[in-house]
């Protein structure tokens, strides 16, 4: 089992003593309720983040994590999956394909372990699927193009939708030696190609505007109302299922908000749109000329306001943009505080960006002037930034005289 | 390495864009200060998104004259294709600028996140192709009327000028050497994929006047697949550069070398991650043995080390 594994290289290194058992206690190393606690992040959880490791022991390593060794990086930001079971996964190499009998295991596995919000995203995937499967049928039964056009269009969706779940199971892999910082990223990528799939779904309903516009006759035919009624009332649930998320501009705290926040607009978007559809037909019956044309519009329109927010803040995260909860400011006054230590000549390099929300990474070169000292400057520089909430910073001191 | 001035703005021209009330103005001014100080990728894509702006022009203004749809249509989807282009044109621009407090590495990402955009379209067009053949395979009539025939023939034409514009990047697997290869690499790569289309489109029509049955199915399927195929390798790697994945060039047995020596106690927390394809950003964790006049020589010893491997840009912290 890979946790045994990873035990085994705790127990290689003669100096370290093994913290996880004094901290926390447990003895009983067979009873899998603690299986989580025995994570090195969990440890990291019960210390207090805001306090540096003054350790004087001169066996554990100054100002490090819980785990040293190489092999296993240790995954210091992955305080949430661990309450909620552990998801293992085979082999540990990150190029890993899975075959078909595998992909359908790990929905089970999805199913039995995964969290609240995965299992919410599963139902609705599902649902789209049969959904569309029916639709597909009674469309090819009827002879309807419309049915089937519309289908293929929910399936579409529904393959996104599958990869943001993909995202959500794959992001609790440790981190390997390809990638080095762990698989957490994949949640604000798969938010960001979500958000960039809901821009172009509001540039072609606006295509679809000015196209009922040039062309007067209406496209969309009477029995589309149906599935359209249908489609409202699966996206409505889906919306009820994330309701946590419903909002344009939200707070990112942990990886997986990104991730929720675009699950949540994209059913949000669906069901506008569906809204939309009925709202023309209805108003069309009304007699009210150029109704598609106006309710798409609105509805493009709206879709867009919708999503811009996540998308800028997924694209300045892959974009390697600093932090933006921490202001420029305050990190500038970190630097002059810094510089004018005594001790340091220059400061130069300092780089930080976001692994994740709520992940900073920093670095930061400095020149100092005695060869002793080291330590303390590096403590007030480590101390400095975890006021502001960096704790990963690597602080890089030379002495040059 | 870099002083404290490094922060300073610079005076590259995206920088002078103000973002006013008169941002038009401002983009009309960039558009030509593209075409007068840009690098030749550059000015050949402005070209080729001005191209496409006028074609689909004169073809919507044709399409409403003669009020047919089609027309109309295939103007509103080349506009989304030029529209992506302009993204990738903006991205080269504005990836020039010096790095800021903000972006502290510099906005040369830009380029890989453009690339990505690009072909992350290019995998919808591809998936909507797959939709298109399976529509014209249950609807057992043409969608496509004969007058597209003559849009698709200019459209051909036009992509095959972007094609050969970047025909240096016309390969699947290419080796990325800097940042803005996978921009250049993406842009080839959709200009490729509109002319596989628009010639799958055109065969398509001559395979129906010769009289084989679902030559629209096939055309639109084969189409749809070869650009997916095409696109694939690109997606793969853009990705990789934005999930932080390290360059596969970085050996373990650097770190046992490190390890190996006989005043360095461990290393931990190693970090690889390529900001851009050429710049690999690293960090590490050393805890020496000694606790006097170990950090130089170490230092030195380990920089050197990574520097022969490609790594400048590695930042050491030294317990």
């Amino acid at each position: 089992m890979e946790k045994n594994k990873s035990f085994k290289y705790y127990s290689q290194e003669p100096d370290s003593p093994h913290p996880w058992n004094a901290d926390l206690g447990f003895t009983n190393s067979s009873d899998r309720r603690y299986a989580f606690s025995r994570q090195p992040s969990f440890i990291q959880s019960t210390r207090d983040p805001q306090t540096p490791n003054f350790s004087n022991d001169s066996t554990k390593p100054f100002l490090s994590r819980n785990v040293s060794s190489i092999d296993i990086p240790p995954e210091f930001y992955t305080f949430d999956h661990a309450k909620e079971g552990v998801l293992q996964f085979k082999g540990s190499a990150a190029a890993d394909k899975l075959s078909g009998l595998d992909s359908v295991l790990w929905v089970f596995r999805v199913m039995r372990t995964g969290n609240r919000q995965m299992k919410r995203l599963l139902i609705m995937i599902s649902l789209n699927v049969a959904y569309s499967t029916a639709e597909l049928a009674i469309g090819l039964f009827t002879g309807r193009i419309g049915l089937v056009s519309d289908a293929f269009h929910l399936t579409f969706g529904c393959g996104l939708l599958t990869f943001s779940l993909f995202a959500m199971a794959a992001s609790r892999r440790k981190p390997d030696s390809v990638y080095t910082y762990g698989y957490q990223r994949l949640e604000v990528l798969s938010a960001f190609t979500n958000a960039l799939f809901l821009l172009f779904l509001s540039f072609s309903l606006a295509v679809e505007a000015l196209h009922a516009f040039i062309q007067d006759e209406s496209e969309h035919k009477h029995y589309l109302i149906v599935s359209a009624v249908a489609n409202l009332l699966v996206n409505l649930l889906g919306v009820w299922f994330f309701r946590n998320y419903a909002r344009v501009n939200l707070a990112y705290r942990k990886p997986e908000d990104m991730n929720y926040h675009s699950v949540c607009l994209h059913v949000l978007a669906d069901s506008i749109r569906s809204a939309g559809l009925i709202l023309a037909s209805w108003f069309l019956s009304l007699g009210v000329s150029n109704a598609e044309v106006l309710c798409l519009g609105l509805v493009s329109v709206a879709v867009f306001m919708l999503v811009m927010p996540l998308f800028k803040a997924s694209g300045g995260i892959l974009l390697q943009m600093a932090p933006p909860n921490i202001s420029t400011s305050a990190l500038g006054k970190c630097w002059r505080q810094i510089v004018s230590h005594e001790d340091v000549t220059e400061v130069s390099q300092a780089r930080f960006w976001e692994l994740v929300p709520g992940h900073v990474v920093g670095s930061i070169w400095l020149q100092v002037k005695k060869e002793m000292n080291d330590r303390r400057i590096q403590e007030y520089v480590h101390s400095l930034y975890h006021d502001l909430g960096i704790h990963d910073l690597t602080v890089q001191t030379d002495n040059y005289v | 390495m870099e002083k404290n001035k490094s922060m300073k703005y610079s005076d590259s021209f995206f920088d002078q864009v103000k973002e006013g009330k008169f941002w038009v103005l401002d983009m009309v001014l960039l558009a030509f200060r593209i075409m007068r100080t840009g690098n030749w990728q550059m000015k050949s894509l402005f070209f080729m998104i001005s191209l496409n702006a006028a074609c689909s022009t004169i073809e919507f203004a044709i399409g409403l004259f003669t009020g047919r749809i089609g027309l109309v249509s295939d103007a509103f989807h080349l506009t989304f294709g030029s529209g992506l282009l302009t993204f990738s044109l903006f991205a080269m621009a504005a990836s020039q600028r010096k790095p800021d407090h903000v972006y502290t590495y510099g906005f040369q990402r830009l380029h890989v996140l453009s690339a990505f955009t690009n072909s992350l379209f290019l995998l919808f067009m591809s998936f909507s192709l797959t939709v298109e053949a399976l529509h014209a395979f249950i609807e057992d009539e043409s969608e496509h009327k004969h007058y597209l025939v003559a849009s698709a023939v200019t459209n051909l034409m036009v992509n095959l000028i972007g094609v050969w514009f970047f025909r240096n990047y016309a390969r699947i697997n290419l080796v990325y050497k800097k940042a803005e290869d996978m921009n250049y690499h993406s842009v080839c790569l959709h200009v490729l994929a509109d002319s596989i289309r628009s010639a799958g489109l055109i065969s398509a029509y001559w395979f129906q006047s010769l009289g084989i049955n679902n030559a629209e199915v096939l055309c639109m399927g084969l189409v749809s697949g070869a650009v997916f195929m095409l696109v694939m390798p690109l997606f793969k790697a853009s990705a990789g550069v934005l999930l932080q994945m390290a360059p596969p060039n970085i050996p373990s047995s650097a770190l046992t070398k490190i390890t190996s020596r006989k005043d360095v106690a461990q290393v931990s927390e190693a970090r690889f991650w390529e900001l851009v394809p050429g710049h690999v950003v690293g960090s590490l964790l050393l805890k020496a043995k000694q606790e006097m006049d170990e950090g130089p020589i170490v230092e030195y010893y380990v920089h050197g080390l990574y520097r022969d491997l490609g790594i400048h840009d590695l930042t050491v912290q030294t317990d």
